[in-house]
């Protein structure tokens, strides 16, 4: 039974030699001179701008975990899309009594307050 | 395009499972319209929600629906029966302790139905991912209600400290799951169970699975050694939940536990010696350690360790053909015992938001009789001393392994219990000795209600025939 | 009868408490009149309680355990009697002494063993909420020594009690825990168990009950809590009323293991001697006079031992009598003591002095008193005591060397007794506080008290005939067990 998972297995040990291989070989090859330039962070090609652990609001946290909780919700809806005919009736109660409770959680975050910025 | 046929759904199956979520998701709806100053009303409602389940026990169907996922049986009616007693009990508790300390909010009671919810699956769960399912659900809303008396930081650390040791054990798992998938081809126990690897190298990844995820049960039933987080927690989080989470997640992790190890049928005895020595020494380092405590909820927090000892020992000896009349009976004396302990508890914190110590006990008979009453009960159930609940139950749990064939099991758990009984008679006692200047007491509606219900209840269950025969029933 | 007790145990009101005390002993002379000089059980109650474990509520009167209960039913007016001044907590003293007082009638008359080990553990619950609640000094440690010592060692039992029902279960497929059922099984051979095992599972049992009896080295609970109980004795009345211990012994261990018994015989001949010994040369240094008789009680149970391991019907016979006497005796002492030090305030023997001069008629009392716990014969004392010695002569396993320090054990009792007796009522009165003749009431108490020795002691047979018939019963089937 564990057969099947041989080419899995090739598969990671390909991928970690492929890793390991290109990033020695470089090191190795690859001239290495240091300029203050090369030595600073990478920010995008910007002047790293202030220090990176800087506080910011509390209520970006609170959007982000909002939009990771009904993101991930969406997930649901993309193999839903490919069958809902097959699943027909029956498939629409499910996914309705779904969308219900999330519903259910958008009031109550919403009546909190949880939406309102200020 | 053909039809896909969804599996098909016995909603008498699962009865109770709907009720609870059903109500818990209505509840969050309707205690956003509740002022603030009436969440007595979310609490009456949440208490109703979860005495409509308890009745509705006897009416579900027995049988096994969603595609093998969920079953219900005679045994899983008793256990659920003591779960969701737990938590109308520990509703009753909260109602009146949050109210009091100033920390209750109509999330309390959603949560704790969702909990709820969470071990019901557990305890019907007939397949590896709804006991997942189940333990994440209960774990989730307990690691919010352990923290849920903000701003106090006692709470928020134990809520922080419970989180990452409950992800850590379910992170083991979730391995396990995944291990004892390979190894079988299937989720489903009753699948499992014809399918265990004779030999070979899936034999070792089979064993390897279950041991994993029997540590992943066993942080949640708080085994030697994976017992650490626990009496930070029920020292740090409020009263009231602390006597939910010791009692609802004991049971239903057991009964998860008694699941796999029922699956294993005679392979159990690949694990036994090893389940053996946890039990021993989740018997012995509880009642040993927790002689030193002083925090009396620290002091629960290692007898109840003490006592997951000895429900593992009736789980392993009821193997062996005597069924689980042993390590039920016992769960549901120690529900009893410890709503009663931790009650009184919560009684005397009142409006305070302090720790209690032994020597707040002191003359506490002086101070309210009754209250005194029902913790000497609690107390004496909890050494196991006749006619409480907690006797039976040990005796039970002693007789099982006996005539399983693990003498030797029977002496170490007889004297775990002995060395076991020191620090409860301290306490006990302190009640009675001794003066204190504090005044006399009294008690809100809710409370006396529920500590009323389990003081009988530890008698009642500890003397009467049909208790012990209706468990026997179900115990097959 | 016990169910009576209980009920009212709830019952607060002193008078109550009275009412009932009585009422029990009432039914109890009634039951004695009743008895029928046979062996077996009579007035046999039985109800089914946990059927499917086997467990029933079973009870039953025989020779041996009426005298138990008889003497539970007496002391526990004494006791009352003891606390009437009692000020503080009166009501829960009374609900306690009732409570302790149903839990060991409980005990002495249950039939079924398991329904025997929910009574025994039940007396340590009352007790030691007792000394907890009304102890003096440090009364919450005595407390906890008193409960916990004797708990560690019924656990034990309870594990034997296990393995022996499913031996039995296993051997002929019947759950039960009647003790006739099970000492009959054992009697005529369907129920065999191996000898390692017997050993052990008896070990269980005597390890509880020589705690709880107690005997040397497992007594060192005791004295502390006596130390630590209000000087008038009530609490000590109730507590000689611990006589399960050598109960529990002649009646479950010995007929369920006979041949671990007497290949144990010999080693506990030895224990019960060097508790003679041993707890007579301690009282010989006791100041406090409630020490000093806590000492005595257990030199008295080295007595009781002795009698039980000969395993003869004089011997038993005498265990017997001693356990009686032992309640009657020193219940009688604890209250003289009780009284002593309500007038005086100490219990220190060197705080009293020439109490014959102000107070003779307690004098002579508190005199025959000491005689009969010494053992004068005429008296209650010699006769338990003679007859114990003389079946401990008679028994193949023990025999007379083991008498013979026995003896000398009730030699340094009288010593330590007549000692006290007369540093406290001999020699010059004080000049001021003089102890005085204590009320009617409490001569008349210990004065009735002294007619029981002097009845017993001259007339044994009022004990015998009733015994007689389930004495030689259990002696027989130790003896046809053990060859």
């Amino acid at each position: 039974m564990l057969d099947a998972y041989v080419p899995l297995l090739a598969m990671v040990g390909i991928a970690v030699f492929i890793a390991v291989f290109v990033l020695s070989v470089s090191r190795i090859l690859g001239p290495q001179k240091a300029t203050v330039r090369k030595l600073a962070p990478y920010e995008s090609g910007m002047e790293p701008i202030g220090d990176a652990m800087a506080r910011f609001p509390i209520k970006f946290n609170l959007v982000a975990m909002l939009f990771i909780l009904f993101d991930v919700e969406v997930i649901f809806f993309f193999p839903y899309a490919l069958v809902y005919r097959q699943l027909g009736i029956p498939g629409l109660i499910e996914m309705g009594s779904f969308v219900l409770v999330l519903l259910v959680g958008l009031t109550y975050v919403w009546k909190k307050g949880a939406l309102t910025w200020d | 395009m053909a039809q896909i046929a969804l599996p098909s759904i016995d909603y008498m199956v699962i009865l109770q499972i709907l009720i609870i979520f059903g109500s818990a998701t209505a509840l969050l709806l309707i205690d956003l319209f509740i002022p603030a100053n009436q969440k007595k009303i979310t609490a009456l409602l949440a208490l109703g929600a979860t005495i409509g389940a308890l009745v509705a026990g006897p009416y579900s169907n027995s049988g096994v629906t969603m595609a093998n996922a969920v079953a219900f049986g005679s045994s899983t009616l008793i256990v659920n029966s003591i779960i969701l007693f737990a938590t109308a009990i520990s509703i009753l508790f909260a109602s009146d302790a949050m109210h009091k300390q100033g920390i209750e909010r109509g999330e309390t009671y959603v949560l704790m139905l969702l909990a709820t919810g969470g071990m019901l699956l557990l305890a019907q769960g007939a397949s590896l991912i709804t006991l997942f399912l189940g333990l994440e659900l209960l774990s989730i809303a307990l690691y919010i209600l352990t923290a849920i008396a903000y701003p106090r930081i006692a709470s928020e650390e134990a809520g922080l400290k419970y989180l990452i040791i409950g992800a850590f054990g379910a992170g083991f798992l979730v391995f396990g799951i995944a291990l004892t998938f390979g190894a079988t081809g299937s989720l489903v126990l009753s699948e499992i169970a014809t399918r265990i690897p004779v030999t070979g190298i899936e034999r070792s990844l089979f064993f390897t699975g279950i041991g994993l995820m029997l540590v992943g049960f066993g942080y949640k039933v708080s085994l030697v050694p994976f017992h650490m987080w626990t009496p930070d927690v029920y020292q740090g989080a409020p009263t009231s939940i602390t006597s939910f989470m010791a009692v609802g997640s004991k049971v239903a992790g057991f009964i998860a536990i008694i699941a796999l190890v029922q699956m294993l049928g005679a392979e159990a005895q690949v694990i036994t010696p090893v389940l053996m020595g946890i039990a021993v020494l989740t018997m012995l380092v509880g009642s040993i350690v927790a002689i030193n405590q002083t925090s009396l909820k620290r002091m629960l927090a290692y007898s109840s360790i003490s006592h997951a000892g000895f429900v593992l020992l009736g789980v392993l000896g009821s193997t062996q053909a005597t069924g689980l009349r042993a390590p039920i009976f016992y769960l549901a004396a120690y529900t009893l015992t410890n709503l009663a302990a931790f009650g009184v508890i919560m009684v005397l914190e009142g409006s305070e938001e302090r720790d209690l110590t032994l020597a707040d006990l002191t003359g506490l008979w002086t101070r309210n009789p009754w209250l005194t009453g029902i913790m000497a009960l609690a107390l004496l159930s909890l050494a196991g001393v006749p006619p409480t609940v907690g006797f039976l139950g040990k005796f039970l749990v002693i007789s099982a392994v006996w005539q399983s064939g693990y003498m030797w099991m029977a002496i170490i758990a007889a004297f775990a219990s002995a060395f076991a009984a020191f620090f409860y008679v301290r306490a006990l006692l302190s009640m009675f000795s001794g003066t204190t200047d504090r005044p006399r007491m009294t008690l809100d509606a809710r409370s006396s209600l529920a500590l009323l219900i389990v003081a009988v209840g530890i008698i009642a269950v500890g003397l009467m025939p049909w208790s012990i025969n209706a468990i026997a029933l179900a115990g097959s | 009868m016990i169910s009576l007790t209980a009920a009212s145990a709830r019952s607060l009101q002193r008078t109550i408490a009275w009412i009932v005390s009585i009422a029990n002993a009432a039914l109890v002379v009634y039951a004695l009149t009743a008895m029928q000089p046979l062996g077996g059980y009579q007035f046999v109650e039985s109800v089914e309680w946990l059927s499917d474990i086997g467990l029933k509520y079973a009870v039953g009167l025989d020779g041996i355990n009426v005298w138990m209960v008889v003497l539970a039913t007496l002391l526990t007016p004494l006791a009352l009697f003891a606390a009437r001044n009692e000020s503080t907590h009166q009501k829960s003293f009374h609900a306690l002494i009732l409570v302790l007082s149903a839990s060991l009638i409980g005990a002495f008359v249950a039939t079924d063993l398991l329904l025997f080990y929910v009574f025994f553990e039940l007396t340590l619950v009352p007790t030691a909420v007792l000394i907890a609640t009304h102890g003096s000094g440090d009364a919450k440690a005595a407390a906890i020594k008193f409960f916990v010592y004797p708990f560690i060692g019924s656990v034990f039992m309870l594990a034997s009690i296990a393995g022996l029902v499913i031996n039995h279960y296993q051997q002929t497929g019947l759950m039960t825990f009647d003790s006739v059922i099970l000492s009959g099984a054992v009697l005529n051979g369907t129920l065999v168990l191996d000898q390692n095992l017997e050993r052990a599972l008896f070990a269980g049992f005597f390890l509880a009950f020589a705690i709880k009896t107690p005997i040397w080295p497992f007594h060192t609970w005791m004295p502390q809590a006596q130390a630590s109980t209000p000087s008038n004795g009530s609490v000590d009345i109730a507590g000689i009323l611990l006589k399960i211990g050598a109960y529990g012994m002649l009646r479950f261990a010995l007929p369920f293991f006979p041949h671990a018994a007497v290949w144990a015989a010999p080693a506990i001949g030895v224990l019960a001697v060097i508790s003679i010994l041993y707890s007579a040369v301690i009282a010989f240094g006791q100041k406090d006079m409630k020490v000093l008789l806590s000492y005595a009680t257990i030199s008295h149970l080295g007595f009781v031992m002795l009698g039980i391991y000969s395993q003869t019907v004089e011997g038993v016979t005498g265990a017997l009598i001693t356990m009686i006497n032992s309640g009657l005796t020193t219940g009688a002492l604890f209250l003289i003591v009780g009284i002593l030090a309500a007038q005086r305030g100490s219990r220190n023997r060197d705080d009293f002095s020439g109490v014959w001069l102000t107070a003779p008629t307690f004098g002579t009392l508190t005199l025959i008193t000491v005689f009969a716990s010494i053992g004068v014969p005429g008296l209650n004392g010699f006769v338990g005591e003679f007859l114990s010695m003389q079946g401990a002569w008679l028994a193949p396993q023990l025999g007379y060397s083991y008498v013979v320090f026995a003896v000398i054990g009730i030699v340094l009792s009288a010593a330590y007794l007549l000692r006290m007796y007369r540093g406290v009522f001999m020699g010059a009165a004080p000049e001021e506080n003089a102890i005085h003749e204590p009320s009617t009431g409490e001569l008349a108490v210990l004065g009735l008290l002294i007619v029981a020795m002097i009845v017993i002691g001259l007339y044994p047979n009022i004990i015998t005939s009733i015994s007689n018939a389930s004495v030689t019963d259990l002696v027989n089937s130790l003896n046809a067990n053990s060859q």
